[in-house]
């Protein structure tokens, strides 16, 4: 508890009610049945969706390629089980709009067998660009739901001067404990995880890099929220061995996952506007990823599973389960006797950052942290009352803005005054939403303002690309009309020749 | 004798500047108003006539005239309202204006006979094809100004809202409580 | 599978404070300061905060009939019962009993209700109100009463109280000054310290 006050104060936040006891103490469920069809979109990460590579009919084996990423930012898909192909098409995405997207559909055969993977005996003699390679051959991203990919972070951890890798265990989101129990069966795997993270961030002698940017402290710390007891002692025992890596708890408020949050608390530096956290040393993944990085490295096992909290008061048999990737909502639904009746809101993710799904037919992805069915009672009231500026958003708000301002600016769509009082440092959180004693959805019009923002950009791009299309056309006409122009005085100098030349005939003859 | 010499002074004054107003006003004065050239040039300049102007400089002089709104040109929706409404320095209100539901022009393949025409007159060039070939729009570069959908003669060029995927798919805007709208 | 629900973003889950709850912890925060006020300036300013609170609230039902709604959920969120007390807070103790009506009816029609209710006001309706009663008012406003606690001998009983309320201070044995600061304000400003 002293720490809490020698260390530097942490920026708003709120204490949600966590309700993570009834999934936290019981282990993580592995024998959760192999569902007949697999829906696997081909963009479960941040940047360009991945390019399929199989056809319809195809039989493909468990971690096959299915899909290969383009572009720098991009993560490649794999076959979550064996089966055949049925379908390449639009499906209903896991969005709050539920607008379709492209999927790989995959029937199962129940076997689950294998593709030939190549296990590294010492993945410690690979070098730096290997692991990188490797991680991202697997298709790993960012799991924690930022789902980000993992190896674009580690190059970029080699081409900047980072001294610090923190691991993210803080799971601030209530309802939430997939991470918390993945640490306390599987520290040392994650450990591992770690370990391999920062030697995929060094630079290696061989690449002609030495002294060069990149990790040359080694310091890794795994930081855990202090209501997870069991995970933070399991881990320290885990690293006990690897002085390099340190294992820290922190205060338990919501959102200390965040990031810039989690940076300032650990490391004390304010990560500036607009910048990246490797801008000033530091990277940050999550534990989950950790484990998948493990995975990928030891066994070259592709990312095709992953570990999922089902919970909330409809839920029967709330628990933490391991599932293929591409698995229906509404087979976990089953799976864990969800009543459907009870069910107000399906929410994908956790209850403050998570956006709720219209139904249960949607597949689970790389970034599904959990999958929460909620009755009436445990949502917010959406009565909603006038703003008394009583200013408790003001007081939660981890990134330090006037939720009050920017709300009353776009709600008379004055979108410039909310972006000139810090629309666009907004996290969406959930702690304004949350706090509010009258109810005012901020946090959906914040996200309505982006939006709505972004869409004004595009236009403007396009009326100026509109104005310069129709400059060229007017060029292209007037230089058709100039040559036409050219060619008739052409024609009647012709003419006019001829003729000349006639009467000089005629007058000869 | 104070009070005269007053008057006779500040009379004197006045005439001497009025007549170097009235000098002012005759010799420096602007010929066109250059705010319809500023504003000529934030239209878009396709000259697409969905205002009711004949085109967009006549559409600029009435706006510089005060006879039209600054919400006058569909095509540039809000975001060229504000503009347009910074640069006269109009209040604008952005309640009343409805964002116009956005139409591109879409081909239908069956009945397209490949007669050019469209492309011809298409502001944008965002109808490409070839003679006896079917057509097609380049829905990011149609502006929705209907001229294909004139000069069409087989009615195969139709106007159709702009399809809502996840790339543009947006959040609603929060509908206020009933409490505060019920009153009045 | 469960039907259509519409598009709705976090936090889904709430804290569980309401705008009463808000005004009962102002409330809360005053209630020190008011006991100690009404013990030290005795029943005269008790007279005083009931009227003022009571007639507040009577206001807003007022207004909120009037607008055609139904009164008791809107009285019932306190703000109203808290724009009273804070009016009161400010308002001489032993000022007479249409101070506080005059004061309330301001603070909630003109400081409140005309801008639109709850939330609406530009700016605090009590204070807006105390700044038209010292404005209107300015005898009355700036009578102090000497500090007089309950139960004491030569503080005015019940009874007596209600003479000072409703009559006003003619006929009283109490004395009244200028506080103090006031006092050196006086005198400071005619030179005669």
């Amino acid at each position: 508890m002293l720490s809490f006050f020698t260390r530097q104060r942490i920026r708003g936040g709120v204490h949600a009610e966590e309700r993570k006891a009834e999934t936290a103490s019981q282990p993580i469920v592995n024998n959760f049945p192999l569902p007949k069809k697999l829906y696997i979109p081909l963009q479960q990460h941040v940047g360009k969706p991945a390019e399929p590579l199989i056809r319809v009919g195809d039989r493909v084996l468990k971690g096959q390629l299915l899909a290969y990423s383009q572009g720098l930012i991009s993560a490649p898909v794999h076959a979550p089980s064996s089966g055949i192909i049925l379908d390449v098409n639009d499906y209903p995405a896991p969005h709050p709009s539920a607008l379709p997207i492209r999927m790989i559909v995959l029937e199962t055969d129940g076997k689950d067998e294998w593709i030939e993977t190549c296990p590294v005996a010492d993945p410690f003699l690979l070098t730096p660009e290997d692991i990188s390679l490797r991680v991202g051959a697997a298709g790993i991203v960012g799991l924690g739901g930022a789902a980000f990919p993992t190896a674009v972070k580690l190059n970029m951890g080699r081409e900047n001067h980072i001294d610090t890798l923190i691991i993210n265990g803080a799971e601030c989101e209530p309802y939430l404990s997939c991470d918390d129990r993945q640490m306390q069966e599987r520290a040392e795997q994650i450990i591992d995880g770690v370990r391999l993270m920062l030697h995929g961030m060094t630079n290696s002698p061989e690449g002609g890099l030495a002294g060069q940017p990149g990790m040359n402290t080694c310091n890794a710390v795994v930081a855990i929220e202090d209501n997870k007891q069991q995970a933070y002692f399991a881990m320290r025992a885990a690293a006990e061995l690897f002085p390099q890596i340190k294992v820290i708890q922190i205060p338990t408020r919501y959102p200390m996952g965040w990031d810039r949050q989690l940076i300032r608390y650990v490391t004390g530096k304010e990560v500036p506007v607009g910048c990246r956290s490797s801008e000033i040393g530091v990277t940050i993944h999550n534990v989950g990823t950790a484990y998948a990085t493990h995975k990928a490295i030891r066994y070259g096992q592709p990312l095709v599973s992953r570990v999922i909290t089902v919970s909330g008061g409809a839920v029967g048999r709330p628990m933490n389960v391991e599932v293929p990737l591409g698995t229906l909502i509404s087979e976990l639904f089953n799976f864990c006797e969800v009543n459907s009746e009870d069910t107000a809101r399906i929410i994908m993710g956790g209850p403050m950052m998570g956006d709720s799904l219209p139904h249960s037919g949607l597949p689970t992805v790389k970034a599904t942290s959990g999958i929460l069915a909620l009755t009436q009672s445990e949502l917010k009231d959406t009565d909603e009352k006038p703003c008394i500026r009583c200013a408790s958003c003001v007081t939660v708000c981890p990134a330090g803005l006037r939720p009050l301002d920017m709300a009353n600016n776009i709600r008379v769509n004055q979108l410039d005054a909310a972006v000139d009082i810090g629309l666009k440092d907004c996290i969406s959180c959930g702690c304004c939403s949350y706090i509010c004693p009258s109810n005012i959805p901020l946090v959906q019009y914040f996200k309505y303002a982006s939006g709505e923002v972004m869409a004004r950009q595009q236009a403007a791009h396009k009326s100026e690309q509109t104005k310069r299309l129709i400059d060229d056309r007017n060029a292209r006409l007037e230089r058709i009309a100039q040559q036409q122009r050219e060619e008739e005085l052409a024609r009647l100098a012709a003419k006019a020749e001829r003729e000349r030349l006639k009467a000089e005939q005629e007058a000869a003859v | 004798m104070y009070v005269l010499s007053a008057i006779v002074s500040l009379t004197l004054l006045g005439l001497f500047l009025g007549l170097l107003l009235g000098i002012a006003a005759r010799y420096l004065k602007v010929e066109s108003s250059p705010i319809v050239d500023e504003l000529e040039s934030l239209l878009p300049g396709s000259q697409c006539g969905q205002c009711g102007f004949p085109g967009c400089r006549p559409a600029a002089e009435a706006l510089a005239d005060g006879n039209a709104p600054a919400t006058i040109c569909p095509p540039g929706g809000s975001a060229l309202a504000e503009q347009i409404a910074a640069l006269l320095g109009l209040d604008l209100d952005l309640n009343d204006v409805k964002e116009p539901e956005l139409l591109v022009a879409r081909v239908s393949e069956d009945t397209c006979t490949g007669c050019t025409r469209c492309f011809k007159v298409c502001p944008t060039d965002a109808i490409v094809g070839a003679p006896k070939q079917i057509h097609a729009v380049v829905a990011d570069a149609c502006i929705g100004c209907k001229k294909c959908v004139d000069v069409c003669p087989t009615e195969c060029l139709q106007m159709h809202p702009i399809e809502v995927t996840l790339r543009n798919w947006r959040w609603n805007k929060p509908s206020l409580p009933e409490a505060s709208s019920g009153i009045c | 599978m469960i039907p259509h629900l519409k598009p709705s973003s976090g936090a889904h889950v709430g804290a569980k404070s309401s705008v009463s709850q808000i005004m009962w912890q102002v409330m809360l925060a005053l209630t020190p300061a008011t006991v100690f006020g009404i013990w030290c300036f005795g029943w005269p300013a008790l007279n005083l905060f009931v009227i003022t609170v009571v007639s507040a609230m009577g206001f807003e039902a007022f207004c909120i009939r009037l607008a055609g709604r139904a009164a008791t959920p809107v009285i019932m969120d306190g703000s109203a019962l808290l724009t009273g007390w804070l009016l009161a807070m400010t308002l001489p103790p032993w000022a007479p009993w249409w101070i506080g009506v005059v004061g309330s009816g301001l603070a909630i029609v003109l400081g409140k209700q005309v801008y639109g209710g709850l939330g609406q006001n530009l700016f605090n309706p009590a204070m807006l109100a105390r700044v038209a009663l010292l404005i209107s008012f300015p005898i009355e406003m700036t009578t102090w009463a000497n500090v007089s606690p309950l139960f004491f001998s030569d503080s005015p009983g019940l009874i007596e109280s209600w003479r000072i309320t409703f009559a006003g201070l003619e006929n009283l044995d109490a004395t009244t000054g200028a506080t103090t600061l006031g006092y050196i304000k006086t005198e400071f400003s005619q030179n005669r310290l």
